[in-house]
């Protein structure tokens, strides 16, 4: 435990010197900043900064995790031949990357929003959990880049299996559950939707933020049902479970491939 | 110090490490040579633990290697070439290897100053030269005064004075009765600091005994020679 948080302090400092962290909290203060002065209403700066997170933070965290991990993979040869296991190792590398990346996004996400009148009531409320959301997806992500990164020795392959990993899960799942609606529509399948949606960690973030900001009728004719479950403690307390899921088992299959793996 | 017995590796169906019955001694400099693809690093790599062998047993000492990561306290390794955070500095690499294993105090003053890196230190490693960075590793791998000293193709990339100064302490380090196991493709360096040599041919171990033994059993009057003998079967 010790020395896996030791490892994590050194790795999380090249990562806070990195350009890449510089550009990744500018590029949310940007996105903040322009929210608060073109929106000037609470739930559209919500909205929108909902729409940044869902599809830029599971890209970025992929990506970057992915790519720091390959470009890291001599550093991590040599630190595996100190007499420190292999579990410490992976653990502290994944948190001395994690930490950064969740630094950059609510950071940045804040500090404009610190000079508005967003930080109080409701708003503030619905700002926590889409703080929350934006640190689950980026754990998610990051552990999915780590396992893909471990899996695949090719970086180029890791790679591209990744940014497709990031438009199966952001896109084409939805015309996934479309082509589902439509082929059973004849059917009672409202909860078999819920399930699906259960399945996806970004759709599963998409909607209970939007059930919270009770604009779900926008979601379609499966929106009121949403709206009952995911606004309920049940529904918060299964999507958390599933969320917390989605990041553990990648990084649980990460560990245990890293383990026994050949380090080449 | 380290018994390697009826080691076998394979990758796939190709077969990387065949039958290797290998020891290397205490005080004694070891240089393993061998052509490119002879199974000198997949060696080095399961000595240390970063590859595991399908059949076979790896002593070093009294302890049989079973996965667990103390044994490596003895061994100090210099790979060829390394890849530190490229953000951290070289003082925070030290403290960060000091850290890790647990160490107190300066052990790498000395050798910071031998290595003439105390202008280096407070450098990001983004910023060194790659001759530096081969400074750099070879003051970690020397830093806690290891038993075991693994060094892979250790003088790429320094310059004749830091070679020198780095050859005089695989030497001293010797003559404290430590284990050197070293690889290299540089006949000059295995002339002047090898004791014992193991040649590696086709993940087989084609000669192990002293250095004046291999002229001896190729029938070859220089290194070179004698290792193309040792290659090919027949004398060249």
């Amino acid at each position: 435990m010790k020395a896996m948080l030791k490892l994590s302090e050194y790795q999380l400092r090249d990562v806070i010197r990195s350009k890449w962290f510089t550009f990744y909290t500018l590029f949310f203060v940007l996105v903040s900043y322009g929210s608060v002065t073109f929106s000037g209403n609470a739930s559209k700066v919500i909205v929108i900064l909902l729409n940044v997170y869902i599809m830029f933070i599971p890209l970025a965290s992929i990506v970057f995790s992915n790519i720091y991990f390959y470009h890291n993979r001599g550093n991590i040869v040599f630190l595996s031949t100190q007499p420190i296991h292999r579990d410490t190792i992976f653990s502290g590398i994944f948190i001395g990357t994690l930490i950064p990346t969740l630094l950059g996004a609510n950071l940045g996400t804040l500090l404009p929003l610190l000079f508005s009148d967003l930080l109080a009531g409701d708003s503030l409320w619905n700002l926590m959990l889409l703080l929350l959301l934006g640190t689950a997806l980026s754990t998610i992500f990051i552990s999915l880049g780590f396992m893909l990164a471990v899996l695949f020795k090719d970086r180029l392959k890791g790679l591209v299996i990744s940014v497709f990993l990031w438009l199966f899960m952001s896109a084409l799942y939805d015309l996934f559950i479309l082509m589902f609606i439509r082929y059973f529509q004849d059917y009672p399948i409202e909860n078999g939707v819920l399930v699906l949606t259960l399945v996806n960690p970004i759709d599963l973030a998409r909607i209970s933020m939007l059930s919270r900001l009770d604009i779900s009728a926008l979601m379609g004719y499966t929106g009121v049902i949403f709206n009952e479950f995911f606004s309920g403690s049940f529904g918060l307390y299964l999507t958390l479970i599933c969320l917390l899921l989605w990041a553990f088992i990648p990084f649980l299959i990460s560990i245990f491939i890293f383990r026994k793996q050949d380090l080449t | 110090m380290i018994r390697i017995t009826d080691l076998n590796k394979s990758i796939g169906r190709l077969s990387i490490l065949s039958g290797m019955n290998i020891h290397f001694r205490k005080g004694r400099v070891t240089f393993i040579i061998g052509p490119n693809g002879s199974g000198k690093s997949t060696l080095i790599k399961i000595i240390l633990g970063l590859m595991k062998p399908d059949t076979g047993e790896i002593m070093v000492g009294d302890a049989i290697l079973n996965g667990d990561s103390e044994y490596r306290q003895k061994i100090g390794y210099m790979p060829q070439r390394i890849q530190f955070p490229e953000n951290l500095t070289v003082r925070e690499i030290f403290e960060l290897i000091k850290k890790l294993r647990n160490s107190d105090g300066e052990p790498e003053k000395n050798l910071i100053s031998d290595f003439s890196l105390d202008k280096e230190v407070s450098k990001r490693l983004s910023y060194l030269s790659g001759g530096t960075r081969q400074k750099v590793n070879a003051v970690i791998s020397m830093m806690f005064n290891p038993e075991i000293l693994i060094l892979d193709e250790p003088a790429t990339g320094l310059d004749p004075v830091n070679s020198r100064i780095f050859k005089n302490k695989i030497l001293a380090a010797k003559n404290e009765g430590k284990t050197v196991i070293i690889t290299s493709h540089l006949f000059n360096d295995i002339e002047e600091l090898a004791d014992d040599l193991v040649a590696l041919i086709e993940g087989k171990v084609a000669y192990q005994g002293s250095y004046e033994g291999i002229f001896t059993v190729s029938g070859s009057g220089d290194l070179e020679t004698a290792l193309a003998t040792l290659m090919t079967g027949v004398p060249v």
